[in-house]
Parts: structure tokens; C-alpha cells; sequence
């Protein structure tokens, strides 16, 4: 099948992360039941130069709910660092992971807003507990406390 | 058809342990209760644990499940940080395991929360043991 053109016109909060829009927006399709699974699109986007404020320290995440974690990243600059190297040690301990970025009220934190890094992962459960422990080890001890407080990472 | 978690399952599972004859409780409300169990079993031990090695720190006032990991996630040991961050996990899927109404598979919740509970006992039971 000859791939097919398609442009996005995509929403001003959507367009901080061009790359998590086109996934996105190809996965709605294809879930939706709109196109075939099997079919292959082109996808172009144009983004204004002045308002596209892409991070790539978040480059390689699923950011869900995209304007507030850029907020939230803006807030606690430490965290961008700190994400970049969570990113590189995960796909160390787990090979081949979607990391979806969230920002979560959770009764841990006093329903306060926190940033959670959830790692969906096709690993058996055991397994993937290995990995998260592994990971944990080698990542947090080099972490501040600050990080510790704003930065939840868990399995999806 | 019901989209909510049936609440009264916990019942029913209450009164099954207790030997009544009710049909047998759904999964989903066994992987909830197995989240709770577990979980506690690991808090509990871990709020003994600051009692023992830092008595006065709770005395007057009662300790939140956020109190408790946070106490060792203050810690400079990374054992007991790491003991801290597992409470925190598995606080959270204890919580929507007795409250959320979403019914969902807590199939993965409650394995692994056995998981962290079971090192967090363990590392205590080492911490205890390395202070004589």
C-alpha cells in the first residue's frame, strides 16, 4: 500500500511535543476503528517557530497530560535531569518500555500534584519487578531529596 | 450490567471466611483484599520499626501512612529510602483497592504488592538484626 499523505493541524497545547502528537494522533486513528490497522500514512506538521517550547531532556516519553507536566518540569527544573537519566536507565533495565509521564493526585502525597513516570512494560510481572528493583538501585541514589518528593516512578 | 465495583463482595467475602455458605467471592474483590493484607503487614512492621530505633518521633500525635514511609524516605540509609518509596507504592494501590470504585484487574496490584511487602519485611527483619 503507497503510504497516503495526511497533515495535522495540531492544538496549541499539543505542539510542545510534536512527536507525542503524531503518536497519539496515529493511535486514536487506528484505535478509533477509522483506519485499518495495517494502513500506512505520511504525516506532516508544520509548528510555529515561536511557540514550540518541545523539552528534550522529555523526548522519548508519553506525556498524558501535556500541558501540566511541562508546567510542573518548568517548576522543579531538577526534575529534567533527572528524567533524562530515568529514561536511559529504564531502557537499560527493560529493554523495549512506553514511560507515560502524569501528572497524579495520589493519597500518598496528600492528594497533592506530584509528576508519576508509570513504565508499561510487556515483561512477565516478576520479571518487570526485577527490572523496576534494579533500576531503583542504580537510579536513586544519586537522586536529591527534592527529586524524591516531586518524582513518583512506578509500573503501569 | 454494572460498571462499578460491587462492594458488597467484601461482604461476602467476610462472611465466606467465616465458614457461611455465600456463593464464593468475585476475584477482583480476593485481589483487592490480598492488596490490603499485604500492604499492612508491611506498614505495620515498618511503623513498629521506628518505634524501636526512634521512639519519641510519633509520640504525640498519630502517624499517617504518609508520616510512616516519609520517615524512611528522610532516612540518609538507601535501604531504609528505598523502604520508604515501597511503602509509598503500595500505599497507593491499597487506597484504590478499598476505594475505588473502578472495577479493574487488581490482579497485577496485589502480586505486586506481596512483592514489595516481602522485601520490605525482609530488609527490616536485616536492619534489625544488624542492630544486634
Amino acid at each position: 500500500m503507497n503510504p497516503q499523505p495526511f497533515s495535522i493541524v495540531p492544538q496549541t497545547d499539543a505542539i510542545r511535543d510534536p512527536i507525542t502528537a503524531v503518536h497519539d494522533f496515529a493511535e486514536d486513528l487506528t484505535l478509533g476503528g477509522t483506519a485499518p490497522a495495517t494502513a500506512q500514512w505520511t504525516f506532516s506538521m508544520t509548528v510555529p517557530a515561536e511557540v514550540n517550547h518541545d523539552n528534550p531532556q522529555l523526548v522519548g516519553f508519553h506525556i498524558r497530560t501535556r500541558s501540566a507536566v511541562y508546567d510542573y518540569v518548568h517548576m522543579f527544573p531538577l526534575l529534567g535531569d533527572a528524567l533524562s537519566r530515568a529514561r536511559d536507565m529504564i531502557r537499560k533495565q527493560f529493554g523495549q518500555a512506553c514511560l507515560n509521564l502524569e501528572i497524579e493526585r495520589l493519597p500518598s502525597e496528600n492528594w497533592e500534584p506530584k509528576l508519576v513516570l508509570r513504565i508499561a512494560t510487556s515483561l512477565p510481572l516478576k520479571e518487570a519487578l526485577l527490572c523496576l528493583d534494579s533500576f531503583d538501585r542504580e537510579f536513586w541514589p544519586g537522586q536529591s531529596t527534592h527529586i524524591d518528593e516531586q518524582l513518583l516512578i512506578t509500573l503501569e | 450490567m454494572c460498571d462499578k465495583f460491587d462492594w458488597i463482595q467484601f461482604l461476602r467475602l467476610a462472611q465466606s471466611m467465616k465458614g457461611h455458605p455465600w456463593p464464593v467471592p468475585t476475584p477482583e474483590c480476593k485481589n483487592r483484599t490480598i492488596t490490603n493484607r499485604a500492604y499492612y503487614a508491611a506498614y505495620n512492621l515498618a511503623k513498629a520499626y521506628i518505634d524501636e530505633v526512634s521512639p519519641l518521633r510519633f509520640r504525640d500525635d498519630r502517624p499517617t501512612h504518609g508520616d510512616v514511609s516519609g520517615w524512611f524516605r528522610g532516612q540518609d540509609d538507601q535501604v531504609l529510602k528505598r523502604i520508604g518509596r515501597r511503602l509509598r507504592d503500595s500505599y497507593n494501590r491499597r487506597h484504590a483497592a478499598d476505594y475505588d470504585n473502578e472495577p479493574e484487574s487488581f490482579a497485577v496490584a496485589s502480586e505486586e504488592v506481596i512483592y514489595w511487602s516481602e522485601q520490605i519485611v525482609r530488609e527490616i527483619m536485616d536492619k534489625r538484626e544488624e542492630a544486634g
